[in-house]
């Protein structure tokens, strides 16, 4: 990120204020309804939809959106964590920003951890230029109830007259130029919840389940974090009902493993809010699949399990990939 | 934090992955004899320690075999309750080196999960794990009954490939392999702990003193992580030998000691050079008992320091061999040492 220094010298050699701070600033950005109403499902292949929520960036200047923020709401609890949602960005082509709709709870943190998609570690923030738009879709899974949903975003706003400051419109134009190469992406499985199309897989009790993650066909993508989410069929019930399953991860082109023995839910996945970070990316070439096996730890309740990993994809494939 | 910018090279216009980056994986290393499912008992206090072994991937298909950097730790307890066990940890190398002077609690080093999030320690110092290596974890009961842990190492796993077959990219990495390797024979992860926890009456104002001394290995502390049965204690802390303390008065508990999950980072790293002193001392500020455990999170640098030895000298420049050190202790009036 842009970072901008708080004082200058002057040919006189006196100290002052950068005045780059009066034309960048940090800020919030949020879609024109406060409470965004997601209706239930009325079957379980028919999903409520909201209307797709659109969030436009200003008018005088280009948008760096760097976290996420957001909040649900439910009479019933259950129906929390059944909330879908998908990012479309417009900016250059229709771009979907993750293979398919992933967990909302795995996207937005808290108000006071907010999921950062980028951070000082070089992964990929959304830019936005003037007046582009992002568009959302939330989907809620559930039969049991409505949710509203909150949502809004952090992001540091570069004013158009930022661009009469060389550093600042050099950065501009080198983030301009690299979204085009790369955008935040969510991956999750290619498995669906047993009778619906939802990305996620049913685990009976006591049982295990291997799964795949498959690559798409005209990215590939650095995966930088994961964040799982298992949800028993009821509450209550025999065996670990804390971490509730084991997950194993191997690369699928070379059967290499990415631990030597399985992990559970609280070692080796996080929240949105603090994110199971890798210590370095797992690169997944174009159509490159992830193959994982899940075993239920709770012996006599089924889970219904959500895994989705968050990196960038990057639109330039043309890299030598060994082994 | 990953630095995802390493794995990108750029040609001006486009960016890439680094050809060979597929050969660098993220890694959970467990124990051996984990089986995924069942977490492991430690026995009630008293009982005798859980031993456990962490073993570099048995891996020779390359002459660099598949070497493990260890760069964080975390655990967990069965059915997602928080961590709360008062369980003391040894970490050591078969090799015959040691990563802490003595055991320190569980929670000053492996991280922590929780309802709240999930915060894995780092370390200051990676530790390459090479094939055939293997880390011996000594876990035991400080207090109370047995208790379950699933305990992981996460890092890195390379896959180094050479001959004709190595791109560019697979050549970094063995040149990345060979320079840990050397580095690590003098330089590696290492916690400093008191040699026994700090035990507090029930008495407001109760003052102890504990000491740790640097031996024949410089050390650089980097963080400090604290557990503590009740939080309500001032301390402070002061290296003898030179004089020089850490703070300019006595500090709250919650104004300076983190844990291994959120650590309290020093902005600068404290050196501190070979024969220095440790001194720390703690008051109890409310009328409870309270049981101490104090970490420094750092590495030890197996090198010459002369430049800190001239820093830390008063007068006597030969205050680091032993009689001078007992010498100094006599002349402080210090209590019982390390």
């Amino acid at each position: 990120m842009l970072t901008l220094p708080t004082l200058l010298r002057n040919k006189q050699k006196s100290l002052l204020m950068n005045p780059a701070w009066n034309t960048v600033k940090d800020g919030i950005i949020v879609p024109p309804a406060q409470a965004i109403a997601i209706p239930a499902a009325t079957s379980a292949l028919n999903l409520g939809q909201a209307s797709d929520q659109i969030i436009e960036a200003p008018s005088d200047g280009y948008c760096e959106l760097y976290a996420l923020i957001g909040a649900l709401t439910s009479s019933t609890a259950s129906v929390l964590d059944r909330i879908l949602v998908m990012f479309r960005d417009t900016g250059i082509v229709e771009r979907r920003l993750m293979n398919r709709p992933v967990q909302f709870n795995h996207i937005f943190g808290s108000a006071a951890n907010p999921m950062y998609i980028r951070c000082e570690d070089g992964s990929q923030s959304l830019w936005m230029d003037p007046l582009q738009i992002l568009l959302i879709t939330l989907i809620n899974s559930s039969a049991a109830d409505t949710a509203t949903a909150s949502l809004a975003g952090m992001f540091t706003k570069y004013q158009l007259k930022s661009m009469e400051i060389a550093r600042v419109k050099k950065y501009v134009n080198d983030s301009r130029a690299r979204y085009r190469q790369i955008t935040p992406y969510w991956w999750t499985m290619d498995q669906n919840i047993t009778g619906q199309n939802v990305a996620g897989v049913t685990i009976a009790a006591g049982s295990t389940v291997d799964c795949y993650f498959t690559g798409p066909s005209d990215v590939e993508l650095s995966l930088t974090s994961v964040t799982a989410t298992a949800i028993p069929a009821s509450a209550g019930g025999a065996g670990d009902t804390g971490e509730k399953f084991t997950a194993q991860f191997w690369d699928a082109r070379t059967d290499r493993p990415y631990q030597n023995q399985p992990l559970t839910l609280n070692t080796g996945f996080g929240t949105p809010s603090f994110p199971h970070y890798f210590d370095v990316p797992i690169v997944v070439p174009p159509t490159y699949k992830v193959r994982s096996r899940f075993t239920n730890l709770i012996t006599d309740r089924a889970i219904d399990l959500f895994v989705t990993f968050h990196g960038v994809a990057n639109y330039n494939y043309e890299a030598k990939y060994l082994p | 934090m990953i630095n995802m910018e390493a794995f990108l090279k750029s040609d001006g216009k486009v960016n890439r992955p680094m050809d060979g980056v597929r050969n660098i994986m993220p890694y959970a290393l467990a124990p051996d004899s984990f089986d995924g499912t069942v977490p492991y008992t430690i026995p009630a206090a008293g009982g005798g320690a859980l031993l456990l072994k962490y073993s570099g991937i048995n891996n020779f298909q390359t002459i660099w075999g598949t070497p493990f950097e260890l760069k964080r730790f975390i655990f967990a307890t069965p059915n997602g309750g928080t961590p709360t066990a008062d369980v003391s940890v040894r970490l050591r190398m078969m090799a015959g080196r040691d990563f802490m002077n003595a055991p320190v609690h569980i929670r000053t080093l492996y991280g922590l999960t929780n309802a709240v999030g999930h915060l894995p320690s780092f370390i200051r110092e990676p530790l390459f794990l090479f094939t055939s290596e293997y880390i011996m974890a000594e876990f035991e009961n400080l207090s109370g009954g047995s208790s379950k842990i699933f305990p992981y190492m996460l890092g890195v796993q390379y896959y180094p490939i050479t001959g004709k077959n190595a791109t560019p990219g697979d050549l970094r990495i063995v040149d990345k392999i060979k320079k840990w390797r050397n580095r690590s024979r003098s330089t590696y992860p290492f916690w400093l702990t008191t040699p026994a926890p700090i035990v507090h009456a029930a008495v407001v104002g109760d003052t102890q003193q504990s000491q740790i001394k640097i031996a024949d290995t410089p050390y650089e502390a980097s963080s400090i992580a604290c557990v503590a049965t009740n939080t309500d204690f001032e301390l402070e802390i002061k290296e003898v030998v030179s004089g020089q303390t850490l703070m300019n008065g006595r500090i709250t508990q919650t104004n300076g000691l983190g844990d291994s999950a959120l650590p309290t980072v020093l902005p600068f790293s404290y050196m501190l050079p070979k024969g220095a002193i440790l001194r720390i001392t703690t008051t109890q500020l409310a009328a409870s008992t309270n049981t101490i455990y104090l970490t420094f999170q750092g590495r030890k640098i197996n090198a010459p320091m002369a430049d800190f030895k001239v820093d830390l000298s008063k007068s006597d420049s030969d205050i680091y061999t032993d009689a001078d050190y007992e010498q100094y202790l006599e002349k402080e009036t210090i209590g019982a040492t390390a």
